[in-house]
């Protein structure tokens, strides 16, 4: 996370944390506001979750989980003035049926010094995926980034945790526990409390 | 006993080992060298069943069985271990984590936490690597000589009875060459383990005498000799009167 611009220190910061969130979120920041959104989801389900920012704000999210159903999942960022940095992070694993993710951010004509990334990855196990990341950019003074990768996990991965004596299941394991979360904060780790019910 | 016979193996159609044969008896320690590019990296993979590379025929026979083909956690459960060249990092997953996994996996008592930090710590001391390394993501921002440090801390951890050490010595510099030298004569010494040590220079055998050094070129071995082989390789090369440019020993 980049924030040369932004004085976090100075922010009114906010965090939200939601675990199998099913409804849909909408947040308009104040200035000088920072606000970070982690979302673990067992089990997509099709919510719209919008924010938007006018002057020297921050927003992350962080949205990661299972698709087990056939989902859509809107996520629009709308930088309306100056200084604002939008972070999304999402990440997808996909177990069963076709989950849609559309991840639009906006940022408005005659603004500057905004900062947005959007960073997208997603691994297919007997479901598929479709990332939509869209940037709407009116202005030439933005910074914008955008990934979108789907794929399996990793082979030399697998392999090197194999070369330890490690089943391929319980590697699989390990890799699907450290991309869902490597995002999120201890403090929101141990809400989830990953491993007994949610275990695979 | 671990046994390679007539393996030949192929990447992307590619023949790199032909006809490949190997004995080395329990408690040995054996060298290959051979010029870049040769097949001393992918002899290593193959052994330990990496996907990437086709196999058309061969054994390799550990303790009895033969392992050839079996998924790679298996032969890794066998008692062998692979510390490849260039060791990868895996984000979001620490060191502590996959040694507690692989130690499950090894044996269904639970595991001696104590015994496991003092191991652990002992380890550390004598790779002269800081312990925090054991809480770390493996591999993650590491230096190429942390890389192998750590890599020989799991093996201090798990206790493989067989190592396969590829070019441990790349990346570290001379001081590191000793620590990891004496790190693993000890751990010779103490488990009377097997070595397969792969190579490029003379300098790490000074410190861990091989019982037999061998030539790999053409895809086979083309000269075993003791560590005096090594000497000759390094005074004049592999292209030298020990080999010819097809590989054939004179
Ligand atoms: N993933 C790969 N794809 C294609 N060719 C490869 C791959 N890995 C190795 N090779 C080729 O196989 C040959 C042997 O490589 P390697 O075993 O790494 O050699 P060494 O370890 O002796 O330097 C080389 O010619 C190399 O180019
Ligand atoms: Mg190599």
């Amino acid at each position: 996370m980049k924030m040369e611009k932004v004085n976090k220190i100075l922010m009114d910061k906010k965090v939200v944390n939601l675990i199998d969130n099913d409804e849909s979120l909408e947040y308009v920041l104040n200035d000088n506001e920072m606000l970070i959104i982690n979302i673990f989801n067992n089990s997509f389900k099709s919510v719209d979750i919008k924010t938007t920012q006018n002057n020297n704000s921050y927003v992350v999210i962080n949205f990661s989980g299972f698709a087990r159903s056939d989902t859509t999942i809107n996520i629009n960022g709308n930088v309306l003035g100056n200084n604002n940095h939008y972070i999304l992070n999402f990440r997808a694993i996909a177990l069963e049926n076709h989950g849609t993710v559309n991840a639009k951010v906006s940022v408005n004509e005659n603004t500057k010094d905004n900062e947005v990334v959007e960073d997208l990855k997603g691994i297919l196990e007997d479901g598929t995926l479709n990332f939509m990341p869209i940037l709407e950019i009116d202005t030439s003074e933005v910074k914008a980034e955008h990934y979108a990768t789907i794929g399996h996990y990793p082979l030399e991965e697998l392999f090197y945790l194999q070369t330890k004596g490690i089943s391929k299941e319980e590697a699989i394991k390990i890799l699907k526990k450290s991309f869902l979360f490597n995002l999120f904060d201890k403090e929101f780790l141990k809400q989830i409390n990953y491993g007994k019910e949610q275990d695979e | 006993m671990f046994k390679v016979n007539n393996l030949t193996a192929y990447i992307e159609n590619k023949k790199i080992l032909d006809e490949f044969s190997l004995d080395i008896n329990d408690g040995e320690v054996h060298a290959i060298m051979g010029k870049n590019g040769i097949g001393k990296s992918t002899l290593c993979k193959i052994i330990l069943n990496d996907p990437h590379y086709e196999v058309k025929r061969g054994s390799i026979i550990y303790n009895g069985k033969d392992i050839l083909g079996k998924p790679t956690y298996e032969i890794a459960k066998e008692g062998i271990m692979l510390i490849s060249q260039n060791p990868i990092s895996i984000e979001g997953v620490t060191n502590m984590e996959v040694l507690r996994t692989a130690l499950r996996e090894k044996s269904s008592e639970n595991i001696n936490i104590f015994k496991f930090n003092k191991e652990m710590e002992d380890a550390c001391k004598k790779l002269e690597l800081d312990p925090k390394f054991i809480h770390k993501e493996v591999n993650v921002g590491a230096s190429g000589g942390e890389r192998k440090k750590v890599e020989l801390l799991h093996a201090a951890i798990l206790k493989p009875s067989m190592l396969i050490l590829d070019e441990i010595d790349s990346g570290l510099d001379v001081d590191a060459i000793k620590v990891v030298a004496n790190f693993i004569n000890d751990y010779h010494k103490e488990t009377g383990c097997t070595i397969l040590i792969v190579t490029h220079h003379k300098q790490l055998l000074d410190y861990i005498k091989p019982n037999y050094v061998h030539i790999l070129s053409g895809g086979k071995i083309v000269k075993t000799g003791d560590y005096h082989l090594a000497e000759e390789i390094e005074s004049s090369g592999f292209r030298s009167n020990i080999i010819d440019e097809d590989g054939k020993s004179e």
